[in-house]
């Protein structure tokens, strides 16, 4: 900073030239005080210092959010219901005998008992994510490091993804026992009904939070749905679409997201876990 | 010009580009150690501290950055928030009831030895007796050449404010520089 630009400074702070005048010579004295100056090595051992705390930082970073998801998702293993764990290895284990012992002469893959077991199923575990007994009180909730919408996700990931794994498991089994079912076909008969059904499920749980709300509205759903297909004499009230039809797949994804993303929004914000435990 | 600025750097930390860490430190040590330096009033050894550790906590916020917010005054502000929280904390573990005002080691360090002149260190004493709020003021935009700008965004105060803290802080120097003779 030259010496001019520093009065013109003085003079607008100092609100007049004579004033300022008389403040000169104290900031000439200031501008005598001399800061010490780092030499380039001492720069250089700031930024080295600097750059290994970065790097540091970044391995933290991801090790931190990957141990800390993982730990989220073995907190909620303790937190979901044991029943639910039972109830969905019975159902599918049940779902695949059943489908082993079935006559598939007149049945396509999406008529077999375990395409008709494996959503219902997927839907009953979901709609028990909540629960009295499940959640904790809320002042600890709120005092976790995660939020009530990580838990959640964390949640719904950990009893979905148990139910994929049972389905695929059970779907493996068939395809090996029996020569007249493929993997794939079988697969993607359930999987995309599954998804929507378990998303819908969530929703409702979440808007209503009460699982036999919940589970009745997915297995009326289903149950119609189902009956609609497979006795396609019976008139039914009002038609129901065919969830399992290979044109409807993808909009059962679509679904899916849309309605587990809108109870992700609506469960995670705080105002709704005060509502719900209050 | 500078080829980079100081807000494409963050970005570059903000990707991990260790390059623009040098950069950013190599460009703004000096200022900073300076800053720092007169803040604390001449003690040379908890300025340089507190620089490596605005650098750091920098580092820990840059996620937080957002382009193209002016860098300067922000790691002026971690700076000077640095300084203020040294104080209070050296202050609260005092055992006994000295006055709260910054104590300064100026007359015990070789740098404020350096100092020449009766004259000078009557001055450096004055700002050193200053209130901070005012001592900061002065010090940014006399000795570090911020803007009025620059330090109403580093002191988040409206620009009034810090035009008002400047007035009061030079008509005290004055008298207090007066009143040293």
């Amino acid at each position: 900073m030259n010496d001019d630009e520093s009065f013109s400074h003085l003079n607008e702070e100092a609100g007049s030239s004579e004033e300022a005048d008389r403040l000169r010579p104290v900031i000439q004295t200031l501008w005598a005080w001399k800061a010490p100056v780092p030499t380039a090595l001492e720069t250089a051992r700031l930024a080295e210092v600097l750059r290994q705390a970065m790097q540091a930082r970044r391995r933290n970073s991801l090790f931190n959010r990957i141990r800390l998801g993982w730990a989220v998702i073995c907190s909620q293993l303790h937190v979901v219901q044991a029943e639910i764990w039972a109830a969905s290895f019975i159902v599918f284990s049940l779902g695949t005998l059943v489908t082993f012992g079935y006559s598939l002469s007149n049945a396509t893959n999406v008529t077999v008992p375990f395409v008709l077991i494996a959503p219902i199923a997927a839907a009953a575990g979901i709609a028990f994510l909540y629960g009295p007994s499940v959640d904790p009180a809320l002042e600890i909730e709120l005092a976790l490091p995660v939020s009530p919408r990580q838990v959640l996700v964390a949640r719904l990931a950990l009893v979905f993804g148990f139910d994929l794994v049972l389905g695929l498991l059970g779907s493996a089994a068939l395809s090996v026992l029996r020569v007249d079912v493929s993997f794939w076909p079988l697969v993607s008969a359930w999987l995309s009904p599954m998804a929507f059904l378990a998303s819908l499920a969530f929703l409702l749980i979440t808007l209503t939070l009460d699982s036999g709300v919940s589970i009745l509205v997915c297995l009326g759903l289903w149950t119609l749905e189902n009956l609609s297909r497979l006795f396609p004499t019976i008139h039914l009230l009002f038609s129901v679409p065919d969830l399992t039809a290979v044109a409807a797949r993808p909009w059962m994804w679509l679904l899916a997201v849309l309605l587990s993303a809108a109870a992700l929004w609506l469960g995670g914000g705080e105002e709704h876990w005060v509502r719900k435990l209050a | 010009m500078a080829l980079f600025s100081d807000e494409q750097l963050a970005l570059g930390i903000q990707r991990g580009n260790t390059d623009d860490l040098t950069m950013l430190v190599e460009r703004h040590h000096a200022s900073l150690l300076g800053f720092l330096y007169r803040l604390t009033g001449g003690d040379r050894a908890l300025a340089e501290d507190l620089v490596q550790e605005t650098f750091l906590r920098l580092l820990g916020k840059i996620d937080s950055y957002r382009y193209p917010r002016p860098l300067k005054p922000w790691l002026y502000a971690i700076a000077v928030n640095l300084a203020r929280d040294h104080y209070k904390q050296a202050e609260y573990r005092r055992t006994d009831s000295l006055p709260a005002q910054f104590e300064i080691s100026m007359d015990r360090t070789p740098e404020t030895e350096l100092v020449a002149g009766d004259e000078r260190q009557q001055v450096v004493a004055a700002l050193k007796d200053l209130p901070a709020l005012q001592r900061e003021v002065i010090i940014l935009r006399f000795l570090q050449d911020l803007s009025l700008n620059e330090i109403s965004q580093t002191l988040r105060v409206p620009v009034g404010t810090v035009k008002s803290r400047l007035s009061l802080g030079l008509q005290r120097l004055k008298e207090r520089v007066r009143a040293k003779k």
